[in-house]
């Protein structure tokens, strides 16, 4: 009997695949709150006192359970919160992004990096802001201030609409009715023990939407005369934090997948990894998950694919779970000229841009980051943009001034006109050298660099020496 | 320190975070009918090997294994059903290609409600297509009668049109099974489910090797996630509150808490229940007056229950207070409607039900429940009826009792059995006064219950677990 055919395989491995996705999504991590870690960290600190997760927001004298929010005591006018009737210690407020306290005056340096938030999610379209320091933008604009980072509060108390206040020098409102208010100075209120819950919240001011990122607040912890419950249930507590955090997911799906790769081992004489490579078939990414996670080790696949050598290739999509080797493949006819093949691996090290309100020039740009002192003097970057949920890479050599400051001048080809805050990550890449002889076979491989790297960002080919580039040449980048 | 006992309020915003923490891990486990859960996606792997269904309805594909996607239902009332090969409530039938309408000028809005099964298609341009103007139905024994466009009684008719064979293949991408409800103003869509590739009738790998290989582990997998308890991962934290309350009150966990008045949230009952061999304490139903009270909450394992008095009847004789509960047995006696046949106001209901109840009683009560208000959509009592089953084993007839009850749905998707029974206080009774349903049978809730004799309007009784 033969070996499983693609079609059976593809319906297979999609269904393992996506049941792995469902069982990490589950259990996700203390910065999730909508994931099962989430919620028992949120009890653990609830317990414990202080937080868990690398956000929230320090109230002042709070009780064992509170929330913060506006009070209701507001005229239905529907558009503005008046600016008297509250007063709010805006001195004692901070609030916890990306693992550091920021205090609240300090709004203006509050980072964009919105890796560590979970996306509570979208709270509607921005019609339009004028911001109290001059900065301004309109709906759809691809520039203007970039983001905004506001406490804010959704007890909607504007006669159901949705109100936002928002804390520090950005003054201005939302009303999903009637749109932005301006004010030069903040609102005040107080805070006070009533139902709405305080949000952190990341305005994308130019993408038209606003995503708002639900924090827990920095719990206090229980009030005088708790130590007997906190003695008699904290422990457990901590170990339920602990075991789910570290919990392998993927053991629920090992039998099925045991069952799939003994069958090809039995059926072909090859592993599961090295017969699906030789057969040029592409996983998808949740299994490759599953395969990774069972077994340590990473399932091969096509990452950059250039055709006639003169089409720009398409990156990798995701970093490799494990670092791993590359291999250049050529996959067409290639004539009687020498291939030089630039291909720029992405290594282990990255960092993060620091910037608000930046955006890049194709020519060269001063990006600041949160620190390259490990970094070469010279090299490459890749930057990484997750706009609209495909990931692009935008490469360029950079000259690295100080540890938190590079110079970027980008690759022919390379820059997508991508702008902050969509780039955070910056990686290190390593460029790496292979050359095609005239008139090789179709399917001649070479190696890629000397090290393993976590994907391939970009690669260029030029022809070496004098001869003829058949049009049907093309060149693939696997990882090995 | 004086020993302390956790507030209810430190107490609420830690259940409430572990319920939802274990409702998470139970919602994507789901079930094998349950699209984009784990079960789905498994039971779907081991179909696509061995072939055969394993929910309760799907379409027989031809040729290789089908792949079908869902596409929103289309707004517009006609739709078209190709030739195929439905399994469909324990029988194959074979499906000729037929466009469906159901405008809303034929249905007959005196007649009352009805839903079926309806497996059609969006994309008629591949096979053509006639219109007619009634559904699909299975065929019904004499006497029962599904109310039906027009007429009264009578059996759907139904226009056969043959088209150009039709096969469902991996290309095919709107082939669609749903359920339908058809209301006098038109037809429901929220009542509509969407088919997933689960559902499909495999045709099987028809290769020995996959067979012996690849499927024992996707059945391996399949089993475990169906025997899985995912409240045993909170097992020792939920022992920790419940040492924790009974050291510092000297009361076991459910009893302070029912005595505090308590309300635990559902997700949290149901971790408990999952992670302790006891459960939460509930309260089932609350009767005052001649007004039926009905359940909200079910336990998730059987209990024993009792009635409490909440307040004082009065001395002498013809003041005692009598209540009647009809109260659900164990799971083993519930299934599920699939297609029900009633007219609005009637007192009789026939139901088709999935499962066969010939472990049932032959005559009994039952209770019956649907998702729908008859108007919106909204939470419906049981009803509580009398039944026979003794003409077949998936056929009842049910007679709903008299008194304070509710109407019959045709919308209805529970059927359970439930068993009458009676408690009653003797004139002069106080509140707290507590009388047990049964001293030998556990149930798991009550479907409604009702006060008789009361010597007046304002006397309540509450029913509770124990």
């Amino acid at each position: 009997m033969p070996i499983i055919n693609n079609t059976y395989l593809n319906i297979l491995e999609n269904a393992l695949g996506d049941s792995y996705a469902l069982l990490l999504e589950a259990q996700g991590d203390k910065n999730i709150p909508e994931s099962v870690v989430g919620k028992v960290s949120t009890a653990k600190a609830y317990l414990r006192g202080g937080r868990e997760a690398d956000y929230g927001i320090q109230a002042k004298n709070i009780a064992s359970n509170y929330t913060l929010g506006i009070p209701y005591e507001y005229p239905n006018n529907g558009s503005q919160l008046p600016k008297t009737r509250y007063a709010y210690a805006f001195d004692n407020i901070s609030a916890v992004i990306a693992g550091k306290v920021f205090p609240s005056v300090d709004i203006d340096n509050w980072p964009v990096n919105n890796e560590h938030f979970a996306i509570g999610g979208t709270i509607g379209s921005v019609a339009g802001i004028t911001l109290g320091n001059g900065k301004s933008s309109t709906a759809g604009s691809s520039s203007g201030a970039g983001a905004i980072w506001a406490i804010i509060s959704d007890n909607t108390p504007m006669g159901g609409s949705i109100a936002y206040s928002v804390v520090g020098k950005y003054s201005p409102f939302y009303n999903v009715g009637t749109g932005f208010a301006n004010y030069t100075t903040p609102p005040v209120f107080e805070p006070a023990l009533t139902t709405g819950d305080v949000v952190v919240a990341k305005f994308d001011v130019y993408g038209g939407t606003a995503a708002v990122n639900w924090v827990e607040p920095i719990y206090f912890g229980p009030a005088t005369g708790y130590d007997d419950v906190v003695i008699d249930n904290f422990s457990n507590l901590k170990s339920l934090d602990t075991t789910e955090t570290a919990k392998s997911r993927s053991t629920e799906l090992k039998a099925a997948v045991d069952g799939l790769s003994s069958h090809v081992r039995t059926q072909e004489s090859q592993n599961f990894a090295t017969y699906y490579k030789s057969q040029g078939y592409q996983f998808t990414e949740n299994f490759k998950h599953l395969w990774y996670d069972l077994y340590g080790t990473e399932l091969s696949s096509d990452v950059l694919k250039m055709q006639s050598l003169t089409l720009s290739p398409t990156a990798c999509a995701k970093e490799f779970y494990a670092p791993r080797s590359l291999e250049a493949v050529l996959k067409g006819t290639q004539g009687s000229a020498t291939v030089v093949l630039s291909v720029y691996g992405l290594t282990s090290t990255k960092t993060y841009v620091t910037a608000k309100n930046s955006s890049f020039s194709q020519t060269g740009h001063t990006l600041p980051v949160t620190s390259i002192a490990s970094w070469g003097s010279t090299g490459y970057a890749a930057l990484k943009d997750e706009t609209a949920g495909a990931i692009q890479w935008n490469v360029g050599e950079y000259t690295k001034i100080n540890p938190t400051t590079m110079t970027l001048r980008f690759l022919n080809g390379t820059y997508a006109g991508a702008f902050y805050p969509n780039i955070t990550e910056v990686w290190n890449v390593d460029k790496s050298t292979a050359y095609f002889n005239p008139n090789v076979a179709v399917d001649t491989v070479k190696s890629v660099g000397t090290t393993t790297y976590y994907g391939a960002a970009y690669m260029s080919a030029t022809v070496g020496t004098a001869g003829t580039l058949a049009d049907t040449t093309s060149i693939w980048i696997r990882n090995i | 320190m004086a020993d302390t006992v956790i507030t209810s309020a430190f107490l609420q915003k830690l259940e409430t975070l572990l319920g939802e923490a274990h409702d998470i891990l139970v919602e994507k486990t789901g079930n094998i009918e349950k699209p984009k859960t784990l079960l789905q996606k498994i039971n779907a792997a081991k179909l696509t090997i061995r072939g055969g269904h394993d929910a309760d309805f799907g379409v027989k594909g031809s040729g290789t294994p089908p792949s079908i996607t869902i596409t929103a239902l289309p707004t517009a009332t006609s739709v078209y059903v190709p030739t195929t090969t439905l399994y469909f409530g324990g029988a194959e039938k074979i499906l000729s290609g037929v466009t469906l309408s159901c405008v809303d000028s034929s249905v007959n809005r005196t007649l009352g409600y009805y839903s079926g099964y309806y497996l059609y298609a969006n994309d008629r341009s591949t096979v053509g297509g006639q219109q007619i103007d009634t559904f699909i139905l299975p065929t019904l024994g004499s006497g029962y009668a599904l109310p039906c466009f027009g007429t009264v009684g009578a059996i759907p008719t139904l226009t056969q049109i043959y088209p150009k064979n039709y096969k469902p293949s991996l290309a095919d991408s709107t082939v669609l099974l749903a359920k339908v409800v058809v209301t006098p103003t038109g037809v429901n869509q929220d009542s509509i489910y969407y088919d997933e590739t689960n559902f499909t009738f495999y045709e099987g790998c028809n290769d020995d090797d996959l067979i012996t290989q690849v499927f024992p582990g996707l059945n391996t997998v399949e089993d475990n996630l169906l025997a899985v308890n995912r409240g045993s991962e909170f097992t020792t934290v939920v022992t920790s509150l419940k040492s924790h309350v009974k050291a510092n009150t000297g009361h076991e966990f459910t009893a302070y808490w029912r005595d505090q008045g308590y309300s635990f949230t559902d997700k949290f009952r149901k971790l408990y229940s999952e992670a302790s061999t006891d459960e939460i304490i509930i309260s089932a139903c609350s009767v005052t007056g001649p007004t039926a009270g009905y359940t909200v909450m079910e336990t998730y394992k059987p209990a024993y229950f009792e009635a409490v008095l909440n307040t004082t009847l009065p001395a002498g004789t013809g003041n005692g207070l009598t209540l009647t509960a009809y109260a659900f047995k164990s799971s083993t006696y519930e299934t599920s409607l699939k297609y029900g046949a009633t007219v609005t106001g009637s007192s009789t209901m026939a139901m088709y039900v999935k499962d066969s109840i010939v472990t049932w009683p032959t005559t009994g009560y039952l209770a019956v429940k649907g998702n729908y208000g008859l108007q919106v959509h909204q939470e419906v009592p049981w009803v509580i009826a009398s039944y026979d089953r003794s003409s077949s084993p998936t056929i009842i007839v049910a007679t709903k009792v008299t008194g304070n009850n509710a109407e019959f749905d045709p919308w209805s998707t529970r059927v359970r059995l439930v068993d009458q029974q009676s408690v009653y206080f003797t004139p002069a009774s106080t509140p707290g006064t507590a009388g047990a349903l049964s001293t030998s049978t556990q149930y798991l809730g009550v479907a409604r219950a009702y006060i008789n004799g009361a010597p007046g309007s304002t006397y309540g009784v509450s029913i509770r677990s124990k």
